[in-house]
């Protein structure tokens, strides 16, 4: 597949935003997300459908990356009309996942000191994500009353993703795959202070295959909704 | 009163001291209004049809109102006018537009003031308020006041940074920007953001206004950027900001600059010769299958009956079935778990599965990118300055894609480093045993003696521990089903209660097995690939160092160099050496200055909040134009020249 435009919004730690659009000469126009910029639970490859005034003024840029960091301003009208043309057409994307993965957090109390949490992955969209975590970045972070209190770091964990019927999904030390309609968790223990009353999870990992022309892996980092502490 | 003259003052302060002197006029607030003129700067922040960085030339021009409290203070005022406009959205290329349709997003019309009670207003003065945030508590100005009959007074006045929102038409301001109402969203057709136009619905613009407002503050005082900088510029920079006595960082930088010109244009040849060697490697893995399977099938037999397992499996029943067939399910588990058990069939489907050709391909590929990934990245701490990022452009790896100038050299040092292709058509292939494809490949041999990883890997105990958490996480997968997914019905037939046993057991031992299987790969793997980057990355420094610092008379030391390498660093210096020479003496602002700014192969990011703007910092020298400002318009007569001083 040849390139005929790529524009890529990061920012750096601790927002990590990374997301990349890539148009085709001969193929779908794919936005990928591997730090969302809504800092949430939901990433992989979209599907997006640019009109063609955009795919014009895009493809006028060439084919070499445009990137743009999300802690500066445009620097001048024709970046800033480029870059807004780029965001409609990501936007035409978030309804329409290709193979994408979003996480979910739960938590209950494991003894009058540990949590066990469970971390959820769904797969969706019209062909299965390839994902592998790296838990040495993924950390538990604590609130309360929307204030953070705390975070741990996860434990070794002894098997990646399984489905209700504990089927094996991969994930941890190796690719996981997890095809559209499918959900598994994994689930660990982790001390929690005591005056937590929620959690997220910021959920870090490699995501490959999600471009036809790069298939990495490349780092992804995304952060579950924020649950309540069961206890 | 009489007005205080330098002389008065003078005798004033022979009679009466230096301290009566400053209370008398400790109160006087004095004040100038600062409009420097405009002037530019350049950021390599285009990129050339080929990948390279190209400058362009940006207008800025520092505006602020600065204020001395006597002793106390200076306040530094910069006052934004927000008003409103519109934008023009229609396309002056589609089909059907009007003769002279402007381009899109031309501002139309002439500006018009925001109307008294419009939610706008609010909004402005909030985020003119924030943009000074990150200003608040960082900069004081140092100084003393000389004293004739005493030791000298130290003054620390600290700068608070302002920011002030006006809204009329004619409402003097050093900068305007108009903000388009809710009703209309940021990122529509001729409604971009940039540094002229906010929005109220940001709709799914990414950027952080906030952080961008408090970055474009500091244009405002005069400070320019400092991302996207040519080495040239960089270089001035430094000069900049470090003491004028203080040795050059620049060399250490070019050399770590070619460092990662290498490294990066080195990532896809080794991940492509790695896909060419990957047989060699998966084959010598897979000829353990009989003995890893044996080990697992022994793991399987012992784990699967462990207490841990089977409690977790029958309270996954309890919880899934009617309450009438609780007293059934132990006996289930322990039907399901012995006697209808296949230890072998698990171990089988779990190795095969963990040691097929293509999931080793993968394990090992991406272990191997992402160990590449991490090498020779991360900022640079330069003496003086701070940390910077080096940025290598896609030009340069491109020299060595097929086709490019130094693809002979990089497919060489892969060849080298990887080992050869596992398939050279009418050759026996030899794989060196140093070489990535070699270490790997003989990894297994070790596997069948004493305390091998095999054995410490593959063990009832590991089993059983999987099986365990699969089992336990399968439940809660269960029980706290995603939104959308409908929670499985109970089971309600002791039927059925065989049969998801019989399932939960078998999947989660295949489970269990897949990924001790992948484990056992992957600790093994891991410290081979680490040390084969490692190693790559000595031989760079090394091939570094012999090219551009050691003096011939070191060289035989250093040992005999690989020429592959010694041509991929030369190649690497002719570049950076090229592209300095071309931007010499272009100083900071070279379009600015009329010189040239030719496209260049790496820029470099300083990472503070005029930089890339991930992080506070911020540097004396940025404030020097401000300073001037005060020792040339608000020091006293007998101060000496305040400098910054900055947290």
């Amino acid at each position: 597949m040849v390139r005929r435009a790529t524009i890529r919004w990061q920012s750096p730690a601790p927002t990590a935003i990374d997301e990349e659009l890539a148009l085709y000469e001969d193929g779908p126009a794919l936005l990928v997300v591997r730090g969302p910029h809504d800092l949430g639970p939901t990433i992989g490859t979209f599907r997006c459908h640019p009109d063609a005034a955009d795919l014009r003024l895009l493809s006028d840029a060439g084919p070499e990356p445009v990137e743009l960091n999300l802690l500066l301003p445009p620097p001048d009208a024709d970046a800033a009309e480029m870059d807004a043309a780029a965001q409609r057409i990501a936007a035409t994307g978030a309804e329409h996942p290709d193979a994408t993965a979003t996480f979910y957090g739960r938590a209950d109390a494991a003894s009058d000191e540990m949590l066990s949490v469970t971390l959820l992955v769904v797969g969706a969209g019209l062909r299965p994500v390839q994902l592998q975590l790296d838990p040495e970045s993924s950390s538990v972070q604590f609130h309360d009353a929307g204030q953070p209190v705390g975070w741990a770091e996860l434990p070794q964990l002894p098997i990646g993703f399984v489905t209700p019927h504990a089927a094996d999904l991969g994930g941890l030390g190796r690719r996981g795959v997890v095809a559209p309609g499918v959900y598994g968790a994994i689930t660990f223990e982790v001390p929690a202070p005591s005056v937590a009353s929620s959690m997220t999870i910021q959920v870090a990992g490699w995501l490959t295959e999600a471009l036809p022309d790069d298939p990495g892996p490349h780092p992804f980092v995304a952060r579950t909704v924020e649950a309540a502490l069961e206890r | 009163m009489q007005r205080l003259t330098p002389r008065r003052v003078v005798a004033l302060q022979r009679t009466a001291g230096n301290r009566a002197i400053s209370s008398a006029v400790q109160s006087i607030v004095q004040r100038v209004g600062v409009k420097e003129d405009p002037t530019s700067e350049t950021l390599y922040n285009k990129t050339s049809p080929t990948g390279q960085a190209r400058a362009h030339k940006y207008g800025i021009q520092a505006s602020y109102d600065m204020a001395r409290n006597g002793d106390s203070g200076v306040t530094v005022t910069v006052k934004i006018k927000f008003l409103s406009q519109a934008r023009n959205t229609v396309d002056p290329n589609a089909p059907g537009s009007p003769p002279g349709t402007p381009r899109l997003g031309a501002m139309l019309d002439d500006p018009t003031e925001i109307p008294s009670g419009d939610e706008r207003r609010a909004w402005a003065a909030t985020t003119a308020s924030e943009a000074v945030k990150a200003w608040a508590g960082r900069l004081t100005l140092v100084g003393e006041e000389r004293n004739v009959f005493s030791a000298n007074t130290k003054k620390r006045l600290p700068v608070t940074f302002n920011s002030v929102a006006v809204f009329g038409v004619d409402d003097k301001a050093d900068n305007t920007v108009i903000i388009h109402p809710r009703t209309t969203t940021a990122g529509a057709p001729g409604h971009p953001i940039d540094a002229g136009n906010w929005y109220l619905d940001k709709g799914n613009y990414r950027g952080d206004d906030k952080v961008i407002a408090a970055h474009e503050y500091g244009h405002l005082l005069g400070i320019p950027d400092e991302y996207s900088q040519s080495n040239e510029q960089l270089n001035a920079l430094i000069h900049q900001a470090a003491p004028g006595t203080a040795p050059s960082a620049m060399a250490a930088l070019d050399k770590e600059t070619v460092r990662r010109m290498v490294i990066t244009s080195l990532r896809q040849p080794l991940k492509d010769q790695l896909a060419a060697a990957m047989p060699t490697i998966t084959n010598a893995i897979r000829e353990t299958r009989p003995q890893v399977k044996k080990r697992m099938s022994n793991a399987a037999r012992s784990g699967v009956t462990s207490a841990d397992v089977r409690s977790e499996l029958e309270g996954q029943l309890a919880a899934g079935s009617e309450a009438t067939l609780g007293r059934a399910i132990p006996r289930v588990v322990a039907f399901q778990t012995t006697r209808n058990f296949s230890n072998r069939a698990v171990a089988e489907e779990g190795v095969e599965a963990g040691f097929s050709a293509a999931a080793l391909t993968k394990q090992i590929s991406d272990a191997y990118a992402v160990a590449l990934a991490s090498a020779g990245t991360g900022n640079v701490a330069v003496p003086g300055l701070g940390d910077v990022s080096i940025n290598i452009k896609s030009s340069v790896p491109a020299t060595t894609q097929a086709g490019g100038a130094q693809a002979a050299s990089a497919t060489g040092v892969a060849t080298t480093a990887v080992g050869p292709a596992a398939s050279t058509p009418g050759l026996p292939v030899v794989t060196p045993s140093a070489s990535l494809a070699g270490q790997i490949s003989a990894l297994p041999v070790t596997w069948s003696t004493a305390g091998s990883a095999l054995e410490t890997g593959v063990t009832s105990g590991v089993f059983a521990a999987k099986m365990a958490s699969a089992l336990k996480a399968a439940a809660k997968a269960a029980a706290t089903p995603p939104p959308g997914t409908a929670p499985a019905a109970k089971i309600a037939a002791q039927r059925e209660l065989y049969i998801r046993a019989h399932e939960m057991v078998n999947s989660a031992a295949r489970a269990a097995a897949t990924q001790t299987a992948a484990e056992l790969v992957a600790k093994a793997v891991a410290p081979v690939l680490a040390t084969s980057v490692s190693a790559l990355q000595t031989q760079i420094n090394t091939e570094v160092t012999r090219v551009m610092s050691t003096p011939p008379s070191g060289v035989p030391a250093l040992g005999p160099a690989d020429p592959n390498m010694t041509a991929l660093v030369g190649a690497m210096k002719a570049r950076l050496d090229a592209d300095k020479a071309a931007t010499k003496g272009g100083g900071r602002d070279p379009l600015g200055a009329g010189k040239a700014a030719p496209d260049q192969d790496v820029t470099y990011s300083y990472q503070g909040m005029m930089g890339s703007n991930n992080t506070r910092a911020l540097r004396p020298d940025q404030f020097e134009p401000m300073v001037k400002q005060f020792n040339g318009n608000l020091k006293k007569m007998f101060e000496k020249p305040f400098t910054a001083e900055v947290k």
